[in-house]
């Protein structure tokens, strides 16, 4: 199943076709990348200044004409490598990034706890905007619920980032016959990360990107090679749209056909004020 | 190949040469699931694990099998291996055993499918036929697009599951007959263990979800469902064949004794937390039948109260459908919407609600300390606006659990609560 975002992939690829130069096509590497937010989080009202990164969740497979073959060990390189340039492409824009580490993590059960069952409820709404509805993310329609806010509460952040990246390598055969056929191979990276705000525990932005294609497609010796250059062009495509940290964007119209999701706002809490208060209240019945 | 001299199982080596890379996958998913945390560590459980290992598996000659047993957090009975001796078996499987020797039972399956090299076997054959479809296919449609289906990416576990063929699981079951004779364990343990599966409520759940997609033609895409649609039959028949070899009056249904309680505590709330309250309820009622206490009733609130206007004969693990050729997504909320728009959807919430209020209430008598009892009724009064009560069963179980995990979420809500009481006082006013 094909990802079906890559809006912006198609003014390129329609008039790469228009020009007639198909025939070529194999030496055009395609960049695309997708965006999408709610209102509320394009006009600032709700975005965050601190974003825990979490540590990505990757698979790297190695496809050939016949078969595709899974590199399991391989992915904690690139995920060390994405964690890395993710986060100083996040840093740049102002936001204040906490890569959460794995040591960390395994050092603390109750982060563990949190962020499996997180991780867990994100993947349920993962694979609904990447193989549906995007455009979705904007009308609210994918939400973490409390276990995103517990965590981000956990990590004293405004937001958690979860990235997932997917790295597909072609092998000799398939590159040799993209060559001989004069079309793109299979090599390709995919990768995306959703913002899931502290207040609301939904996705409030997701940004993705593809990096597909070149001379002979991407090998899985070329991606490991060299992981940071593919993994900081992968971070930068994926951020291009990620407003910096104090540029309010205007807020985009939504169809009025579609059904947002109402947005439920969880203000900090005065503890010792509530209890104090409740006291009183509680008893007189 | 396995064979059986003065009643020992002899296994000889295989080169895997060919399929090497089997074995060396198999070492990195083992760093893989580290890496994800996947792996649950409990230490007095992987002792009993480790003894049992120790005492069961059979002795082999091929240097890249080194039995070892992981634990995963997953409510689901299952468990599966990996060519160069790695036993994965899920917490809801041991939640499910009575005593060491159905634990003896499962490890002594797992073991033989690595000593007779079944994964390495059962590759090769695959691939063998994999290649000859693959060139088949590349003739007439052309390269495939390998790209993996999202929904696929995640499920980890069902991907790496090798599928052997139904005689290869008999030689098994035969094998672990064997395995346990020769470590002192009782052969009807293996036996039990199969029962007990062939009444697992989620089985049950999973001919249900396959009903449901058959009778209003929705395809259920979430592949949570981890059981095959033969899978019944084929435990049925295996079950027939191991009982035969089994000495007769041996088979007793034995009371429970439960191998870690808590395990089992912890398989409920999994279900729960994972939306999936028809099977908790399933697990709970019969534990409740056996031993009832006061976790369990408050764990049957949780799990009522979670079904809200569900009946429990619903799907109830997928929130995406493709209905008529449509891709249909739906929010947790939207599917809540969906089944209170039905005439019985109301009457069944209520229904549910009660019954949950009813046991926390019943918890409660057990022991007044069980926080999450309070936590149960708070979130149901809360629900209703009946913010006194809510209120006096959240204070109640912040005071119990002063370091819960959801403490923030409950302060929220008292927050809430002390907002709505004095608007009330000053409108009274």
């Amino acid at each position: 199943m094909k990802r079906r975002y890559w809006k912006n992939c198609a003014l390129p690829l329609a008039a790469i076709i228009l020009l007639g130069i198909q025939p070529v096509d194999a030496a055009v590497c395609i960049i695309g990348e997708c965006s999408e937010m709610t209102n509320e989080f394009r006009t600032m009202e709700l975005r965050p200044k601190s974003i825990a990164l979490l540590p990505a969740r990757s698979t790297l497979t190695e496809d050939g004409i016949f078969s595709s073959e899974e590199h399991v060990g391989e992915t904690a390189l690139l995920e060390a490598s994405l964690a890395k340039q993710l986060s100083k492409e996040i840093d740049d824009l102002g936001y204040k990034v906490r890569v959460v580490t794995l040591d960390e993590i395994n050092a603390d059960p109750q982060l563990t706890l949190l962020m499996n069952e997180a991780d867990q409820r994100f993947d349920e709404e993962y694979n609904k905007i990447v193989a549906f509805k995007i455009s979705k993310v904007k009308y609210r329609r994918y939400t973490i619920g409390e276990p995103g806010r517990l965590l981000a509460d956990y990590l004293d952040v405004d937001a958690v980032a979860f990235p997932r990246m997917q790295a597909i390598g072609a092998s000799g055969s398939a590159k040799t016959l993209s060559i001989i056929k004069g079309s793109n191979s299979s090599g390709r990276i995919y990768m995306e990360f959703g913002l899931v705000h502290a207040r609301t525990g939904d996705v409030e932005a997701f940004f993705g990107a593809i990096n597909q294609g070149g001379m002979f497609g991407k090998s899985i010796s070329s991606i490991l090679k060299k992981p940071d250059k593919h993994m900081k062009k992968i971070a930068e495509t994926a951020t291009k749209k990620m407003p910096k940290v104090g540029k309010a964007l205007k807020p985009k119209s939504l169809d009025a056909d579609e059904e947002t999701r109402e947005l439920v706002l969880y203000d900090p809490v005065d503890e010792d004020a509530v209890f104090d208060d409740l006291e009183g209240l509680l008893d007189e019945e | 190949m396995a064979q059986s001299t003065d009643n020992q199982l002899t296994y000889a080596p295989m080169d895997p040469r060919g399929t090497m890379d089997v074995v060396d996958d198999a070492g990195e998913k083992e760093e893989l699931f580290n890496r994800r945390r996947l792996i649950f560590h409990d230490t007095e459980l992987q002792a009993i694990v480790d003894r049992v290992v120790a005492e069961v598996v059979p002795t082999v000659q091929d240097k890249y099998i080194q039995f070892r047993v992981h634990l995963i957090r997953d409510p689901s009975p299952l468990l599966f291996s990996l060519a160069d001796g790695q036993i994965y078996i899920h917490t809801g499987l041991l939640a499910r055993l009575e005593n060491e020797a159905q634990l003896a039972a499962v490890i002594a399956h797992e073991a033989h499918h690595i000593a007779a090299h079944d994964h390495i076997t059962t590759t090769r054959s695959r691939r063998a036929k994999g290649q000859a479809l693959a060139v088949i296919e590349f003739a007439t449609v052309g390269v495939r697009d390998n790209n993996i289906r999202p929904e696929e990416r995640n499920a980890l576990f069902n991907n790496l599951r090798t599928d052997f063929s139904q005689d290869t699981e008999i030689i098994a079951d035969t094998a672990t007959l064997a395995l346990l004779k020769s470590a002192g364990y009782p052969s009807a343990a293996a036996v039990r263990v199969i029962e007990h599966l062939m009444a697992d409520p989620e089985l049950s759940a999973s001919k249900l979800a396959l009903n449901d997609a058959q009778l209003d033609g929705t395809r259920h895409l979430d592949p949570v469902g981890q059981w095959g649609a033969d899978y019944p039959e084929r435990l049925s028949a295996r079950y027939a064949l191991l009982k035969d070899q089994v000495p007769v009056g041996v088979l007793t249904t034995a009371p429970r004794p439960l191998l870690l309680r808590r395990i089992i505590e912890m398989t409920i709330d999994d279900y729960i937390r994972l939306d999936r309250p028809a099977t908790a309820i399933a697990v709970i009622d019969a534990l409740i039948d056996l031993q009832p206490d006061a976790f369990l009733w408050s764990a049957k609130g949780d799990a009522h109260a979670l079904l809200g206007p569900r009946s429990g004969q619903v799907l109830e693990e997928s929130w995406i459908y493709r209905v008529q050729g449509m891709t249909k997504i739906r929010t947790r909320e939207e599917q809540f919407e969906r089944y209170m728009a039905t005439e019985e959807g109301p009457a069944q919430l209520a229904l549910n609600m009660q019954i949950a209020i009813d046991a926390y209430n019943l918890s409660l008598q057990m022991d007044k300390n069980m926080g999450r009892a309070h936590r149960g009724l708070g979130n149901i009064y809360f629900d209703r606006e009946d913010y006194r009560q809510a209120g006096r069963h959240y204070i109640s179980y912040l005071k119990i659990s002063p370091k819960a995990i959801d403490r923030t979420l409950v302060v929220e809500k008292l927050q809430h609560i002390r907002n709505e009481l004095s608007s009330q006082k000053e409108a009274d006013q």
